[in-house]
């Protein structure tokens, strides 16, 4: 009994570890093309095409431009404020990923 | 008569054709007369940076996201240094935005006037747009085609509004 009470103690104490969630660009789309995450999660892009991307934000209040991301290299976006995040791609305008983040 | 006409064929052989970011000029006060519409965060620049974008008050009035946006909107994109703290990182307000300084990196400006694509192949031009750069003080940075040609092929992936990354959407966003 008291081990359990124990074990009920620490999972209430501990925090709840962010998450990171992966997306591929393959054939220049994403891969998912929507996520549902916690504010404090990153979202890690992962580029397998042979062609640069570029991650580009516009929404208002979210608004961020991670510059050019390498064929075979990835980049991490933290998701710092809850919200409905269109992410696009700088160089391929048909590019979309709706990312849903919330506290 | 004929005084009248030989003067006017004078001023057109002297007056330059001007094609290119000639026909930008520096939007002198645009930072207390334009409006902000967006800010885009530069974590990728060293020291970060953030993108300041503004748009001509009479432009905005005229706007809608459903269209190209008036002859005479003029777009600018200002680069500014974040605050940064002891250890080197962009300083963040309350809801993790970056903090900005007033102290500015670069100028770009796009500029839209009836007739401007006219030179342009469809290929190249982006509709009626111009574009030219600017050292914070003003001094133009872009006076050679060749120098923006980066501008119209970034731009080119942003056809279907009206070639801008940020104007349109934020029309639409808002609802505008």
């Amino acid at each position: 009994m008291r081990k359990f009470l124990i074990a009920a103690m620490l999972a209430l104490a501990t925090p709840a570890l962010a998450a990171e969630h992966v997306v591929t660009i393959s054939g220049s789309e994403y891969s998912p093309t929507r996520i549902t995450a916690k504010v404090g999660d990153t979202v890690r892009f992962v580029n397998e095409d042979a062609v640069d991307h570029a991650v580009f934000i516009p929404t208002l209040g979210h608004a961020i431009d991670l510059g050019s991301t390498k064929s075979g290299a990835s980049t991490v976006l933290p998701l710092r404020r809850a919200g409905r995040i269109e992410v696009e791609c700088v160089q391929h305008g048909h590019m979309g990923l709706l990312i849903v983040v919330t506290q | 008569m004929i005084r009248t006409l030989l003067v006017l064929a004078c001023t057109a052989l002297v007056s330059p054709a001007f094609a290119g970011p000639e026909r930008v000029d520096f939007p002198t006060g645009y930072q207390s007369t334009f409006y902000v519409y967006n800010q885009v965060e530069r974590p990728d620049r060293t020291p970060n940076q953030i993108r300041f974008m503004y748009v001509n008050r009479d432009a905005l009035a005229k706007a809608t996201g459903n269209a190209p946006a008036p002859s005479g909107t003029i777009l600018i994109m200002e680069d500014r240094y974040a605050k940064l703290g002891p250890d080197g990182q962009a300083e963040r307000d309350a809801d993790g935005r970056m903090i900005p300084t007033d102290r500015v990196a670069a100028v770009a400006v796009m500029e839209k006037r009836d007739g401007w694509g006219a030179i342009y192949t469809p290929e190249k031009g982006n509709g009626d747009w111009e574009y030219a750069g600017f050292a914070p003080d003003g001094t133009k940075r872009t006076t050679t085609d060749a120098q923006v040609a980066s501008c119209f092929s970034c731009h080119q992936s942003r056809r279907q509004r009206d070639w801008t990354f940020t104007f349109i959407k934020y029309l639409q966003d808002v609802g505008k």
